[in-house]
C-alpha cells in the first residue's frame, strides 16, 4: 500500500493543518483550565483537605469539575448559546432576542476583526510585517466618522461613500510606508509602528477641534454618525442585537482574500514575492510595485475595519476609539498567524478570539474569574499553533501526508 | 500503538472537561437564587488606576461588607477595554439581573442614558456624571442616580492652605484636560487663595488657572456651574504623560511657585517627581488621599483634596439593598457629607487649623462662598 492510501481514521490522526488547528485550540483550553484551577482558592483548598476523610478526595475532584465547569460553561453560554434559552425560545416562540444575543455579541466584536486580519494577512503572506494596522484602522475611522456625520446625502449613496472613505483613509495611511519601503528602503516595520503614535494623537486633535467634536461638548467625543450613513442593525426591530450589516461586509472580504490570493494574477505575484523575493524579481515581478500594492491593500481593508467599527456599532468616536488592549490591528496580527495567512482560516480564527472576549465577559460576570483568563487562552492557542512540533509531539502524531511545516512569515525582512 | 495511547490519554481529559462542562452547567443552573448582586462597570484604566475606578470597586466591596458580605450580596465587576465595550458590559450585567448597575465617569454616560432608558426597572448609578438628551438638557430618569461631588469645596480648603504656607508667595495648579470635573477644582483652588488674601492683606499669586465670567458675562455661582467653570489656564492635554507634568511643574518653579496643585491623575506623579529633585517644593494631591495612593512620594504630599467616589458609589449601592433608592434627589458630595474631603497630610499652626476650620464651617453653613468671583482678583 502507497502512502497516500491511508484509511480517513489514520489520516484524522496524522498532523495535518485541520487536526493540527483543533488540538491546538484544546490544549489551549487545557492551559485555561490549569489557571483556574491553580487561581481558585475554593479548589486548591478542597485540595488540601484530601487526606481527612475519605471521601474528600472525590470532593476536591467536584470542586475542580464545578469551578472550571462553571467558567467554561459561562463562556460558551455567553458568546454562543445558552441552551435552556435556546430551547425555550424554539418550543415557545418567545424571548429569542435573549437566545440570540450571545452569537450576536460575537458577531459585533468579530466583524472589525475578520476584516482587518485579512488585511494583515494578506501583507504577510507576501513577506512583509504591517504592524500599522490599527493607525490606519483609527484613520479610516475618523474619515468615516466626518463624513457620515457631517455631509447629508441620501442613504443609498451616503453609506457607501461613508465606507469608500473609510477605506481610502485606511489605504493613504497604508501608502506612506509602501512608499517609504519601495523607494528608501526605510524599514516597514519601524515606520508603521511609528505611524500608529502619530494618527493617536491625530485622533485627540480631531476629537478636540471645531469641525468633529461633538458640538456643545467639551469632553473628546465626535458627532454622531447620521442614520442615513449607518450600518443598519441585522435585527432591526430588537436593539440589544447589536450585530450590523458589517459582518456581511466581513464575509465579502474573506472571499475577496481567497479570490485574491488564490485566483487572481496579482495576488499570485504576492504570494510569489512572499516566498522567494530573489525568485520574483528574476521572474520579471517588479518588488516596489508589489510592495505599494501590498500597503494599499492591506491599508485599505484596515481602514475599512475601523470604519465599520464606528458606523456599525458606536455611531461616534471618542478618545478611547481602537486604543490600547483593544487596538484590533494587534490582535489581528495573532489572528493572522492562527490562521496561518489563508482567509477562511482567519476568518474563524477571528470567530474564535471575538468568543472568547464575548464569553469571558459573561465568565467574569458569572463566576468572578478575570476576563484575562480568556487572553491567556488566546495566546496559549497562538503558542501552540506555532510550535506544530511540540502539539505532534504530545499526540504523537504521524507525519502529515500534508507538508504541514511552513513558514508563517519571512521574518522582519524580505 | 504508542500514538494510540497517547490520543487516548487526550480524549480522556477532552472527556474530563466535557464531564465538567455538564456537571458545572447543572450546578450553576441550581444556585441562580435571588441574591441581591452590586454590579460595577469599569472604565479602561481598570481597578488599580489609583483614582475613580479603584475608588468605585473599593466602595462596592465596602457595601457588601456593610450589607453582611457575600452571603448577603453578591458583587461583580467588568472592566472596559474600549469604548465598544460600555453597551456590550451594561448589558451584561443587565441579563444578569443586578440590583444596581453602578457605571464610572462620563465616559459611559450616553451608554448609560440609553441603557436606563430601554430598562426603566433596571437601577444605575452614575459617578461624575449628570445624563443630558442631545440638546444638554437633564434627562432626570427615576431609576439613575447621578453621583456628582463639590470639589470646589475642598479645593477652597486646599487653596486657603497652598497659600498661608506659600513661603514664595506664588503658588500654581494645572489640570489634565479642560473638562469640568477638572476646572471645579482649579476654582476652588483660585477661590481659596483669594480669600486668604483678603483675610490676611496678602498677595500670594495664583498660576495656571485665571476664572472668567461666561459668555453672557456673568460670573454669579449659578452662572459658573451652568457653563462648566470657564476661564483660562494650563492643561497638559491628557491624563498619562507624566513627563508633560514634570515639565509643566518645573516652568510653575523657575517661576516662583512652590506649592503645585496637578488636577490630572496620574499626570501629578510627574510633579511629584520634580518637588523630589528639588528643595521646598510641596503638591497637593488630587481625587484621593495621596499619601495611600503615592505612599512613596508622601514627604512631598503637604495634603490631599479628595473627591469622595468611594462613599458615595458604597451609599448608593446600600440604597438599592436596603431599598431606599430614590434618584429624585441626586447625590452631590460635599464637605457636609464628606463626599468632598481636605485631607492635611502634614502638621500645621493651631492659627492655620482654626482658620481652616472656621473657613470648612462657613462653606458647610454656606456663609463662604467658594466662587473665585467673590473676591478681589486685583493680585492674580
Amino acid at each position: 500500500m502507497s502512502e497516500n492510501k491511508t484509511s480517513l481514521w489514520q489520516r484524522y490522526l496524522s498532523a495535518n493543518p485541520v487536526t493540527m488547528s483543533f488540538l491546538a485550540i484544546f490544549l489551549g483550553f487545557v492551559v485555561g483550565a490549569a489557571v483556574i484551577i491553580f487561581s481558585s482558592s475554593d479548589v486548591l483548598h478542597a485540595w488540601t483537605q484530601i487526606f481527612n476523610s475519605p471521601g474528600a478526595i472525590l470532593h476536591a475532584i467536584k470542586v475542580t469539575l464545578d469551578n472550571v465547569g462553571a467558567a467554561y460553561r459561562a463562556m460558551f453560554t455567553g458568546s454562543v448559546f445558552d441552551p435552556t434559552i435556546l430551547w425555550h425560545a424554539l418550543t415557545t416562540g418567545q424571548d429569542w432576542t435573549a437566545a440570540l444575543t450571545p452569537i450576536s455579541e460575537t458577531l459585533t466584536y468579530a466583524a472589525p476583526l475578520v476584516i482587518i486580519s485579512i488585511g494583515v494577512a494578506i501583507s504577510f503572506e507576501t513577506g512583509l510585517f504591517n504592524i500599522g494596522a490599527n493607525g490606519q484602522a483609527i484613520l479610516g475611522g475618523i474619515a468615516g466618522t466626518a463624513f457620515g456625520s457631517m455631509i447629508h446625502l441620501p442613504m443609498f449613496i451616503h453609506l457607501p461613500l461613508t465606507l469608500a472613505c473609510g477605506v481610502a483613509a485606511g489605504a493613504f495611511y497604508g501608502f506612506i510606508p509602501g512608499v517609504l519601503k519601495a523607494l528608501t528602503g526605510a524599514h516597514e516595520v519601524i515606520v508603521t509602528l511609528m505611524l500608529n503614535y502619530v494618527v493617536a494623537f491625530f485622533l485627540l486633535y480631531s476629537l478636540l477641534s471645531t469641525p468633529l467634536q461633538l458640538p456643545g461638548q467639551v469632553n473628546d467625543l465626535s458627532r454622531v454618525i447620521l442614520p442615513s450613513a449607518q450600518l443598519p442593525n441585522f435585527f432591526a426591530t430588537a436593539t440589544t442585537l447589536r450585530v450590523s450589516w458589517g459582518i456581511l461586509i466581513a464575509i465579502g472580504v474573506v472571499a475577496f482574500g481567497w479570490w485574491f490570493l488564490n485566483r487572481s494574477t496579482l495576488g499570485f505575484d504576492f504570494r510569489i514575492t512572499g516566498a522567494n523575493p530573489n525568485a520574483a524579481r528574476a521572474s520579471g515581478i517588479n518588488p516596489k510595485k508589489i510592495i505599494m500594492y501590498v500597503f494599499l491593500i492591506s491599508g485599505g481593508l484596515a481602514g475599512l475595519a475601523g470604519v465599520v467599527q464606528v458606523d456599525g456599532t458606536t455611531h461616534s468616536l471618542d478618545g478611547g476609539f481602537l486604543i490600547g488592549s483593544a487596538g484590533i490591528g494587534f490582535t489581528a496580527i495573532t489572528v493572522s498567524l492562527l490562521g496561518r495567512n489563508k482567509p477562511i482560516n482567519v476568518f474563524w480564527g477571528a470567530i474564535l478570539f471575538s468568543a472568547l472576549g464575548v464569553g469571558g465577559r459573561i465568565m467574569q460576570a458569572e463566576t468572578g474569574i478575570p476576563l484575562d483568563l480568556a487572553t491567556i487562552i488566546q495566546s496559549a492557542v497562538v503558542l501552540f499553533v506555532a510550535t506544530p512540533v511540540m502539539v505532534q509531539e504530545i499526540f504523537r502524531l504521524r507525519e502529515g501526508t500534508l507538508h504541514t511545516v511552513e513558514l508563517n512569515t519571512k521574518g522582519w525582512s524580505s | 500503538m504508542k500514538g494510540i495511547t497517547r490520543l487516548s490519554t487526550g480524549l480522556a481529559t477532552a472527556s474530563l472537561l466535557l464531564g465538567s462542562l455538564t456537571i458545572g452547567l447543572s450546578a450553576t443552573a441550581a444556585s441562580a437564587a435571588t441574591t441581591f448582586k452590586a454590579c460595577v462597570v469599569i472604565d479602561t484604566g481598570g481597578i488599580n488606576d489609583h483614582s475613580f475606578n479603584q475608588s468605585a470597586y473599593e466602595g462596592m466591596k465596602a457595601a457588601q461588607m456593610a450589607a453582611g458580605g457575600s452571603s448577603k450580596m453578591k458583587t461583580s465587576y467588568l472592566t472596559s477595554q474600549s469604548s465598544a465595550d460600555y453597551t456590550s458590559n451594561i448589558n451584561t450585567f443587565i441579563s444578569q439581573k443586578c440590583g444596581i448597575i453602578v457605571t464610572v465617569g462620563f465616559n459611559m454616560g450616553t451608554a448609560t442614558a440609553t441603557a436606563a432608558i430601554a430598562n426603566p426597572k433596571q437601577k444605575f448609578a452614575i459617578v461624575d456624571d449628570i445624563l443630558t438628551d442631545k440638546n444638554y438638557a437633564p434627562l432626570n430618569l427615576k431609576n439613575v442616580i447621578e453621583l456628582t461631588y463639590n470639589t470646589n469645596e475642598d479645593a477652597f480648603l486646599g487653596g486657603y492652605y497652598a497659600a498661608a504656607t506659600s513661603k514664595t508667595g506664588v503658588i500654581a495648579t494645572y489640570g489634565g484636560m479642560q473638562f469640568s470635573t477638572v476646572s471645579i477644582y482649579m476654582d476652588g483652588f483660585v477661590a481659596g487663595a483669594r480669600a486668604y488674601n483678603k483675610a490676611s492683606g496678602k498677595h500670594v499669586k495664583v498660576l495656571g488657572w485665571k476664572p472668567s465670567a461666561d459668555t453672557k458675562g456673568m460670573s454669579s455661582t449659578a452662572a459658573r456651574v451652568a457653563a462648566g467653570f470657564p476661564g483660562t489656564g494650563s492643561f497638559v492635554g491628557n491624563f498619562t504623560d507624566q513627563n508633560a507634568g514634570q515639565t509643566l511643574t518645573n516652568t510653575f518653579f523657575s517661576q516662583g511657585a512652590d506649592v503645585v496643585f496637578p488636577v490630572a491623575g496620574g499626570v501629578g506623579i510627574g510633579s511629584l517627581t520634580a518637588a523630589a529633585k528639588a528643595t521646598g517644593k510641596m503638591i497637593m494631591w488630587v481625587d484621593v488621599n495621596g499619601c495611600a495612593a503615592e505612599a512613596k512620594f508622601c514627604k512631598y504630599i503637604d495634603a490631599s483634596v479628595t473627591k469622595g467616589v468611594k462613599v458615595s458609589v458604597k451609599g448608593a449601592i446600600l440604597a438599592a439593598f436596603h431599598k431606599t433608592f430614590n434618584a429624585t434627589t441626586p447625590y452631590v458630595g460635599t464637605l457636609k457629607n464628606k463626599g468632598a474631603e481636605f485631607i492635611l497630610n502634614k502638621k500645621v499652626s493651631a492659627s492655620l487649623k482654626a482658620a481652616l476650620n472656621k473657613a470648612a464651617a462657613g462653606i458647610k453653613a454656606g456663609t463662604v462662598s467658594v466662587n473665585p468671583m467673590d473676591y478681589p482678583a486685583s493680585t492674580n
